[in-house]
């Protein structure tokens, strides 16, 4: 059984190789595990340190592909956000029936790089054209999340991003929870898509989750272990969103809420029917939401909860990156660095694609009030 | 006579692995003449195969998953279980549906249908005679819904003369799956083409059951399939109609419901719904039972607790301004027990509670096994206005989606048109329509 849900995201070697990994017992016996991931960088620092480290053997050079891609990388800066939708795009063309899923780090405000706003509108138009479904992160509300949480904890030496990475991390693992163990309501990647897109360039899903475990947090040291209905309500909250924004102001056209340890749907049930009135939702779609129930909880959890959201919020998101853009592009700053690889055309119509994809999400809670909808008469039988 | 059981998808076999557990365990409580004719329904016998081996019967079953969790743990016997599924009966797949009705009707139904009838096809050339295919799916998922309608095509196709009931789990109004409306239109629409007959039931209405009869504060899924399991067992098990002919599956039963083409679509109502350790304490009476289950069907309900005992059938000629009852157009009374034959089941056979042109609306079949560890209980499968319900709150939230457009990219993306799903919704449309012309 082990076998069944490792091999998703692990394949287990021939044994020849001599890096083993304590994850792979199997009888008693380590068997070396290779992740199924594509490691890529212009730079060799991260990986080799990542190759150097504790899990490095679970990374080979060459590796086989499967169902489905996760993209985990940054707007910001030059490889992940470049690089990274260039990829996409490729995988695109490759592989078209196959699920694209994109976990981008959106940057900050106060960003070290200074070129990041044009990065990440470019990046952001890649996106928007090529991936089947987008999970933002936003650095701010990372830190902010990381930071509640060390304090908590009374202070940590990790480094600066070990706390902010392990969120990021948590969400994948939730994610991906169903494919890897067995559930009463199994949600599976293309299921969350099917769900949550209801239109095709509206693939931006606002993710929150709770509780979060502190980075180096051992399964002994659990903490305070809220109710169902405090994880519930947390879930959904402004604090616990991995986006800064303001989730209650936007509208929910879709939601899906994925727990994991041992919760019911009929708990889900009553904490839906309890939010539900807080929130506003899309008038076609009155009750939005796609529930999936994996029995395993995380590690050191009884249980888990996460929201991932199609919210017309995110635009506010976007909104901040155009400005930050627009502040730069207005007076061509930096432009010369591109226009030496691109068309200059190119910034301005990625300019545009964003722009369009603001107005999309902020005319939604307008676009579809329910006295606009065709009230359909009944036919009866009369025409037979 | 044997009954060939097909679990789609993932609510399909969980559904399948409660039936049949059930089943098991039910008739080993039965006498020897009597678990011998409920065996041959729905298992095969097999020798045990060396000391201590506990498995002594086949389920009569197919299993078919797009993915393959669901499936590889019901193909792993319980601990201490007196029976397995036949190996080599299932088809499992890496990569699910994604609760797209369209991926599975049109990515996998070509690609896989024809492994699915070949195991299908297995299965009944095992039985000596076969009654019919019983189908279990939901109407919401991507699998069940969308690669069961494919499959349910072929094999009408490929048997055309065999009967196919079908057990169709209807979701939660407030959604598992956001797609619901969409997806349990489309199956409705291909299951009334080429099903004989449906048994819808409801999660809200099995989740409500488990919460007030059974003394479950919080039920899970597993509690919900076993209550299906329990009303599924109470009609499908052997028993004789009034008058001394077996009751044969599944014409007797299908035969029963009139099989009228455009009235598919049936429910199944059981008395009593006890939890296991009430049963003992518990007096049991015909009259008392008949007259509870006669209620919830002129009103329509589900459940035993808190029926309008108000709500009076009217004589048929006799118009007044009263909220009219539940009218059924045909209906199976099964009764279980000691002195089931001598049960008066007068109050079902009152014309009032059928249109005034059915003949023959009533049938009683009767078995004097005890059911479910009780000493009496009855079960109606009934074909009744309140079957269509769920299909009118449905096709509304379907008509405001598809108002929106929203969704339709997926759909369109696996070769469904904006004008097919107009025509799920319009066939939905004219089946509540019908219904509502039964009163």
């Amino acid at each position: 059984m082990a076998d069944d849900s490792l091999s998703s995201f692990f394949e287990v070697g021939d044994g020849k190789s001599s890096v083993t990994s304590g994850l792979g017992l199997h009888g008693g016996q380590h068997m070396p595990l290779k992740a199924r991931a594509i490691v890529v960088d212009m730079e060799e620092g991260v990986i080799s340190e990542m190759l150097k480290g504790k899990l490095g053997g679970l990374f080979e050079q060459q590796q086989m592909l499967s169902d489905g891609f996760f993209l985990l990388h940054s707007l910001g800066g030059g490889t992940g956000s470049g690089l990274g939708t260039y990829l996409l795009s490729m995988l695109q063309d490759e592989f078209p029936g196959i699920l694209r899923f994109a976990c981008s780090v959106f940057p900050s405000d106060d960003d070290d790089v200074v070129t990041s706003p044009y990065n990440a509108l470019l990046a952001l138009q890649q996106l928007l054209e090529h991936a089947d479904c987008v999970l933002p992160l936003e650095n701010q509300a990372l830190q902010d999340i990381a930071t509640r949480l060390e304090a908590g904890k009374g202070g940590s030496a990790g480094r600066p991003f070990d706390g902010m990475n392990s969120l990021a991390a948590q969400l994948l693992l939730h994610l991906t929870a169903p494919m890897r163990f067995e559930g009463p309501l199994n949600v599976d990647l293309n299921e969350i898509t099917t769900n949550l897109v209801p239109f095709p360039r509206r693939h931006f899903l606002l993710s929150g989750m709770a509780p979060f475990q502190p980075p180096s947090a051992r399964p002994s040291h659990p903490g305070i272990m809220p109710s169902f209905d405090q994880m519930f309500g947390a879930a959904l909250s402004r604090d616990n969103q991995l986006v800064r924004v303001q989730p209650k102001q936007g509208m929910y056209l879709a939601c899906a809420l994925l727990a994991r340890g041992n919760v019911s749907v009929g708990d889900l049930n009553r904490g839906i029917s309890r939010l539900l009135p807080t929130l506003q939702v899309a008038p076609w779609n009155p009750e939005p939401f796609k529930l999936g129930i994996c029995a395993t909880p995380p590690a050191g959890l009884p249980m888990s909860l996460l929201s991932l959201a199609n919210n017309s919020c995110v635009g506010a998101t976007f909104e901040r990156m155009h400005e930050r853009f627009a502040k730069l592009y207005r007076r061509r700053v930096f432009l010369h660095h591109y226009v030496q690889y691109m068309p200059a055309e190119d910034i301005q119509a990625a300019s545009h694609a964003v722009t369009e994809l603001i107005h999309d999400y902020s005319t939604l809670p307008r676009c579809y009030l329910a006295s606009d909808l065709p009230q359909p008469k009944p036919l009866g039988l009369s025409f037979l | 006579m044997s009954l060939v059981t097909l679990q789609l998808g993932q609510c399909g076999n969980q559904v399948g692995n409660s039936l049949f557990n059930f089943l098991a365990d039910d008739i080993s409580r039965q006498g020897t003449t009597a678990a011998e004719d409920s065996q041959e329904v729905f298992f095969r016998p097999i020798c045990a195969k060396g000391p201590g081996h506990g498995i002594r019967q086949q389920a009569r079953a197919v299993l078919v998953d797009m993915e393959q969790k669901v499936v590889a743990a019901a193909l792993r016997p319980a601990r201490g279980a007196s029976w397995a599924y036949p190996p080599g009966s299932s088809l499992t797949q890496q990569s699910g549906s994604g609760n797209n009705w369209a991926r599975g009707y049109f990515e996998y139904g070509p690609k896989h249908t024809a492994d699915v009838i070949e195991l299908v096809r297995r299965e009944t050339e095992a039985a000596d005679y076969l009654g019919g295919i019983l189908t279990l799916q939901s109407a919401a998922g991507g699998t069940g819904s969308g690669f069961g309608a494919a499959v349910m095509e072929g094999l009408r196709d490929e048997l055309p003369s065999t009967l196919f009931l079908n057990h169709c789990v209807w979701p939660f109004d407030s959604g598992e799956v956001i797609v619901q409306s969409y997806n349990t239109l489309l199956t409705l629409q291909h299951l009334t083409a080429s099903c004989d007959a449906i048994i819808l039931a409801e999660n809200s209405a099995l989740h409500r059951t488990c919460q007030r009869m059974l003394n479950i504060p919080r039920p899970s899924l597993p509690d919900l399939n076993g209550v299906i399991a329990h009303d599924l067992a109470s009609v499908l098990l052997p028993a004789k109609l009034r008058g001394g002919r077996q009751l044969s599956l599944l014409s007797g039963v299908i035969g029963a419901l009139g099989a009228h083409p455009a009235y598919r679509l049936a429910s199944l109502q059981s008395v009593p719904q006890l939890p296991s350790s009430s049963v003992d304490f518990t007096s049991f009476a015909w009259p008392g039972l008949l007259k509870r289950l006669r209620q919830m069907l002129i009103t329509g309900a589900y459940m035993e607790e808190g029926l309008d005992w108000s709500a009076t059938p009217l004589p048929n000629e006799q118009h007044t301004w009263q909220r009219p009852h539940n009218k059924a157009l045909s209906a199976l009374l099964t009764l279980r027990g000691s002195q089931a034959s001598a049960a008066d089941t007068g109050g079902f056979a009152d014309p009032s509670l059928y249109p005034s042109w059915q003949v023959q609306p009533l049938s009683v079949a009767l078995s004097s096994v005890p059911f479910a560890r009780c000493e009496m209980s009855a079960s109606l499968l009934s074909c009744n206005q309140a079957c269509a319900r769920p299909v009118a709150r449905m096709r509304s939230r379907a008509t405001s989606m598809l108002a929106a457009k929203a969704y339709i990219h997926q759909y369109e993306a696996f070769g469904l048109s904006l004008q097919d799903m107009q025509a799920a919704v319009n066939c939905a449309e004219e089946t509540v329509c019908r219904y509502d012309q039964l009163g």
